[in-house]
């Protein structure tokens, strides 16, 4: 009796949901909902080739390790750049899930999340990521999709939703209508690219060299789009060029005002070249519903207003930005992509 | 008896050679020197008793520093006075030595490692490591190497100035310079050579340097608060007689100023190739400075003047190193020990 109960239990199959983003890796999995949410960092020891940490703490050395370790970061601009990082990356991050062992992966259903715009290669690259794994049953969904469900957009009506998403390493925007996408593009500018503006502009500007994890720092301390954003002055170190000693440099809010805007009017233009393809049926929704706003960058304090003002179109941020994705691919597992599957009703 | 059982850390430094043993301290702390028979090649005595016999010695033994400038001269002779100085601590316990970590100038090359480590190897101690000096030193003055986080130390010792920039438990970038104590004392037998006319050994300039070596700000004084000279003795070089000469402390600062001239760059240029996230760490981390020279006044300000960031003082300058080996004899894991 025990034992076929067991068995039962055993042939139960595992849902997998990751959202492997140039900047976070995330990982949800069915009935225990997000297990892992930190940085897609991973630092090996080169010597011999063990992981010596994953996630916040690899995000931590980034630029400041010696020789012997080496920092990846395993995705550029949302494509898979390192097969072999991205690999012990997702293998750390599964084992790290209790009662799941390599015999289980068998069982398991996983759906990776990617960005729109991507090749057929790079999606290729990504399932064979999956399959490394020993997981056979894999498909590749938009992390816009994700993204819309995973905000609690119910995307299963004749009514369309656009959704934003400002990532890492890519912008996705998406209309979306009937349990699909209609419509989507993405521009590969996003948070990093904004943070090497950032270390370009200190360099031409202060004659400073500094790492991404400080422009980093600058850009979540001092990032405001607000027309008249209260300026601050914050204090950030790094290496002065010409004399090549340690040196503090101040960066003000109106400097990193005219670092971003050009970034976000690209942006914009995105958008507005999205919404002019959009079906005019659906163009009607959006202007009613507006626009839904998700990736770490919609954080960025104004951006609401900045982008609401250009389109002339509400724009709102989603509850949960960094996460939805994740959170999204729970339905997408259910309904394994399928439009006609409604999963929120399941 | 238990077998197997003693952990070693010996710091193989250009001028000094200190030896600490694991629950039991620092057992040897003295100068790297070996005086040898010539004819037998038997060691006659090493440490204190070897130093008092520099410049002194008879034609029959050699005084040697097997430890020239920083790299070794003579791999034989590191195996004699290692031999030598353990059969001392331990007379019949050396098999007893169960893991050996010997700390060297950053300057080493990798067959020089390797030779330390077959001459480990040779002692019957399998479990022989070598890490950097630069490393051991900044354990050993309290700092937290293994965040990740940058940390700069210069070490000027005997032989060599040292300088290592420290994150995540390891050096990510250092440099080396053959100028440091012995260096200074040679300029300064030069100085008096020239200026005075008068011939002095290298004691007598180390003992010059200990007491009116300054680099900037108000030159050493003595109990009276008067300004600090040195009655150098010598031989005249014109009349070859014994003869003195009063050293003050304006002429030894011209000529330490000179000799660090070349650190000053060195250091620059160890800032220059810093990676940008490690120098913005210096800004607060500042650089810490050890070895013996760095207890020389004013270095700290001197220091302070060129990289522009906080400078702090070793509070052990002397035994930072072999305090850092008690640590790493503790280590198990490679970079995550903050068990400090």
């Amino acid at each position: 009796m025990n034992s076929s109960v067991n068995k039962e239990k055993e042939k139960e199959r595992i849902g997998l949901g990751i959202d492997l983003g140039t900047a976070n890796l995330l990982v949800y999995q069915e009935k225990k909902g997000i297990i892992f949410n930190e940085p897609s960092v991973i630092a090996f020891d080169r010597e011999s080739g063990k992981v010596v940490a994953a996630g916040n703490d690899a995000h931590r050395m980034l630029g400041k390790v010696h020789s012997k370790i080496a920092v990846i970061k395993p995705l550029r601009s949302g494509v898979i750049s390192d097969m072999r990082a991205a690999k012990s990356l997702l293998s750390y991050v599964l084992s790290k899930i209790d009662n799941l062992t390599e015999k289980d992966m068998g069982r398991t259903t996983c759906v990776i999340c990617c960005p729109s715009e991507v090749t057929k290669i790079e999606r290729d690259v990504m399932i064979d990521l999956a399959t490394k794994m020993s997981i056979q049953d894999v498909f590749i969904e938009e992390e816009i999709k994700s993204g819309a469900l995973g905000a609690g957009i119910d995307i299963f009506k004749s009514k369309g939703a656009m959704v934003v998403d400002i990532g890492g390493g890519t912008t996705d925007v998406g209309i979306l209508s009937f349990g699909d996408i209609v419509l989507s593009r993405t521009v590969r500018k996003a948070g990093n690219f904004m943070d090497d503006e950032i270390a370009k502009f200190v360099k031409k500007n202060r004659s400073v060299e500094i790492g991404e994890l400080t422009a980093e720092r600058a850009k979540t301390e001092l990032a405001d789009l607000h027309q008249n954003a209260k300026i601050m002055t914050m204090r950030y170190a790094g290496r002065d060029m010409v004399k090549g000693i340690p040196k503090w440099f101040d960066l003000t809010t109106t400097e990193m005002q005219s670092i971003l805007f050009p970034i976000f009017d690209e942006i914009v233009k995105l958008i507005s070249a999205v919404l002019k393809d959009t079906p005019p049926e659906l163009s009607a929704d959006i202007f009613r519903n507006g626009i839904m706003l998700s990736g770490g960058c919609s954080l960025i304090k104004g951006i609401e207003e900045y982008i609401g003002n250009r389109i002339m179109v509400p724009v709102h941020v989603v509850s949960n930005p960094l996460t939805c994705v994740a959170e999204g691919t729970k339905y997408l597992i259910k309904n394994r992509g399928d439009y006609l599957v409604n999963p929120l009703q399941m | 008896m238990d077998k197997k059982n003693l952990s070693v850390g010996v710091d193989l430094g250009t001028s000094n050679l200190l030896i600490y043993v694991e629950g039991q301290g620092t057992l040897f702390n003295e100068p790297s020197i070996i005086a040898i028979d010539k004819a037998t090649q038997k060691v006659i005595c090493v440490g204190h008793e070897a130093s008092k016999l520099v410049g002194k010695n008879h034609e029959k033994f050699d005084v040697v520093r097997p430890l020239q400038g920083g790299v070794i001269s003579d791999i034989e002779l590191i195996r004699e006075i290692l031999i030598f100085t353990l059969n001392r601590i331990f007379p019949s316990e050396i098999q007893s030595i169960q893991k050996l970590v010997i700390c060297i100038p950053s300057e080493i090359t990798n067959t020089e490692k390797e030779a330390i480590v077959k001459l480990g190897h040779s002692l019957g101690i399998q479990n022989t490591i070598i890490e950097q000096e630069i490393k051991a030193a900044a354990l050993g003055s309290g700092i937290d190497i293994f965040a990740p986080r940058g940390h700069m130390v210069v070490d000027i010792g005997g032989g060599t100035t040292d300088f290592g920039i420290l994150s995540l438990g390891d050096v990510v970038l250092s440099k080396s310079i053959k100028i440091a104590g012995d260096f200074f004392d040679t300029q300064i037998i030069d100085h008096v050579k020239v200026v005075h006319k008068l011939e002095i050994g290298l004691q007598t300039a180390e003992e010059v340097k200990i007491l009116l070596a300054s680099l900037t700000g108000p030159y050493p004084t003595n109990d009276d608060d008067e300004e600090m000279v040195y009655e150098a003795m010598g031989r005249d070089l014109v009349s070859g007689l014994p003869h003195s000469v009063l050293l003050d402390a304006k002429e030894i600062r011209e000529i330490l100023l000179n000799c660090f001239d070349p650190i000053k760059s060195v250091l620059l240029a160890t800032l220059e190739e810093t990676p940008p996230e490690l120098a913005g760490d210096l800004v607060d981390s500042g650089i810490l400075l050890t070895g013996g020279c760095s207890q020389i006044l004013g270095l700290r300000e001197y220091i302070e003047d060129i990289a522009k960031v906080p400078v702090y003082l070793s509070e052990t300058p002397l035994t930072a190193v072999v305090d850092g080996c008690k640590k790493l004899l503790k280590m198990t894991n490679k970079y995550f020990y903050s068990e400090v």
